[in-house]
C-alpha cells in the first residue's frame, strides 16, 4: 500500500486510486510525511556557480600548462643539440690539442720547446762537395731523414745554431744559396727548426 | 537546439556548443553531485572533470542515452574515483564523513535537518532521493540514469524515502 502511495506523490497513479487509501489515518499521515519531506527536499537544491567561466579557466591554465610544457622541451631540445654540438666541438678541439701537444718536446733542463714551421734551403752545389756540405752541418744539426735521389736532406736545428747553419752553407765555396725561407726571418732561440735542405747539382 | 545536432557541434569541437551543454546541465549536475557528497568544493571539482571528460571523449559517445543521464554517469564515476582516493571513506555509506561545514551554512534549521538526515543514508539511498525527489526526475529517467530497471527504481525508492521518513521523525522534523 505504501509503494502506491508512494507512486501517487509522484504522479504516477490517479488519486481515485488511492482515495480510499488515505482515508486510514496511518496511509493519510504516511502520505502528508512524504509530501512534507519531498517539498523540504526540493528546496535542498542550491544555485550552482558558473560552469562556463569556471571551464574557461581550466581550459586556460590547461592550454597554458600544455604551451608551457612544449616550450621547455624545445629548450631541452634545443640545449641538448647545443650540449651535443659544443662537446663534439671539445673532442674535436681535445684530439687537435692532443696533436699539437705531441709536437712539442721537452729538451732536458728546459720548458717547453716547440719545432717551429718547416723551413727550406735550396743550394747549388758540385757534386764533389756535397758529401763535405753535409758533413759540415751534421756537426751544427741534426739530419733526421735523408732523400739522396731527390737531394733533400730534413735537418733539426736548434734555434740558437740557426746564423751558424747558414753561415756554414753561405760561406761553403762552391754552394750558391737558390732560396731560403729563413731569410729575414726573425730567430727564436729557443725553438729548434726543421730545416729541408735541397741540394741541386752543378 | 535539438541534441543531436548539439552532440554533432560538439563532436567537431564548436564552443558555443559546449557552452550550451554546460548551462543547460550544470544546475542538475551540479546539485546532484552535491547532495551526494554534501561538499560543495569538491561537486564543484567533480562537475569541472566531468565537463572536461565529457568534452574529451564526445567522439566516443555513440546516442545511447541523453547526454544527461551520460553527463551524470561520468560525474558519478568521477566521484566514485575520488572516493577509491580516500582509503579510509566506504563508498557504500560513509560518504558523509567528509567535511561539511561549509555547507551547512546555507541551510536554514528546517533544511538542517532534512541535510543531517540525509547524510545518515547511504550512497545508493541518497542518490534515488536526490534523483527523484529532489532534481525530479523521472522513474524512466532514474532507472536511464543508474542503468536499473524500474522495478528496482520504485523499491529503492520507497525504501530510502521510508527509511528517511523514520530518521525525520526521530529527529523531530514532522
Amino acid at each position: 500500500m505504501k509503494e502506491k502511495i508512494n507512486e501517487y506523490l509522484d504522479n504516477r497513479v490517479k488519486k481515485e486510486e488511492v482515495e480510499e487509501l488515505l482515508l486510514d489515518k496511518e496511509y493519510a499521515f504516511y502520505y502528508e510525511d512524504l509530501k512534507k519531506m519531498k517539498e523540504g527536499l526540493r528546496e535542498l537544491r542550491v544555485n550552482p556557480p558558473d560552469f562556463v567561466s569556471k571551464l574557461r579557466i581550466v581550459e586556460r591554465k590547461q592550454m597554458v600548462f600544455r604551451y608551457s610544457f612544449a616550450f621547455v622541451m624545445v629548450l631541452v631540445l634545443v640545449f641538448g643539440v647545443w650540449f651535443s654540438m659544443k662537446f663534439a666541438l671539445y673532442k674535436e678541439l681535445a684530439s687537435k690539442q692532443t696533436e699539437i701537444t705531441k709536437q712539442f718536446k721537452a729538451p732536458p733542463g728546459m720548458g717547453i720547446m716547440q719545432i717551429s714551421t718547416e723551413e727550406t734551403i735550396k743550394v747549388e752545389i758540385s757534386k764533389s762537395d756535397l758529401n763535405n756540405l753535409i758533413n759540415s752541418l751534421q756537426k751544427i744539426a741534426t739530419l733526421k731523414s735523408k732523400d739522396e735521389k731527390n737531394g733533400t736532406y730534413v735537418f733539426e736545428v736548434q734555434g740558437k745554431n740557426i746564423s751558424e747553419f747558414l753561415n756554414s752553407i753561405e760561406n761553403f765555396h762552391s754552394a750558391k744559396i737558390l732560396e731560403n725561407s729563413l731569410k729575414d726571418k726573425a730567430i727564436d732561440t729557443n725553438l729548434t727548426y726543421q730545416v729541408t735542405l735541397t741540394i741541386l747539382i752543378k | 537546439m535539438d541534441e543531436s545536432k548539439l552532440i554533432e557541434l560538439l563532436k567537431r569541437g564548436d564552443k558555443t556548443a559546449k557552452e550550451i551543454l554546460v548551462r543547460s546541465t550544470q544546475d542538475f549536475l551540479f546539485n546532484s553531485v552535491m547532495q551526494i557528497c554534501h561538499d560543495r568544493n569538491l561537486a564543484e571539482d567533480v562537475v569541472v572533470d566531468a565537463y572536461l571528460y565529457a568534452f574529451k571523449y564526445i567522439k566516443n559517445f555513440r546516442g545511447e542515452s541523453s547526454l544527461k543521464t551520460w553527463l551524470y554517469r561520468i560525474a558519478r564515476n568521477t566521484l566514485y574515483k575520488h572516493y577509491k582516493k580516500i582509503k579510509n571513506i566506504e563508498l557504500s555509506d560513509n560518504i558523509s564523513t567528509l567535511k561539511d561545514d561549509k555547507i551547512e551554512s546555507f541551510y536554514s534549521d528546517k533544511h538542517e535537518l532534512l541535510f543531517e538526515a540525509m547524510k545518515k543514508l547511504n550512497f545508493d539511498e541518497r542518490e534515488i532521493i536526490t534523483l527523484v525527489d529532489i532534481e525530479g526526475l523521472s522513474y524512466e529517467e532514474t532507472s536511464e540514469i543508474l542503468g536499473v530497471p524500474m522495478g528496482t527504481v520504485k523499491s529503492r525508492l520507497f525504501r530510502a524515502r521510508d527509511k528517511l521518513r523514520n530518521i525525520l521523525k526521530d529527529m523531530g522534523y514532522f
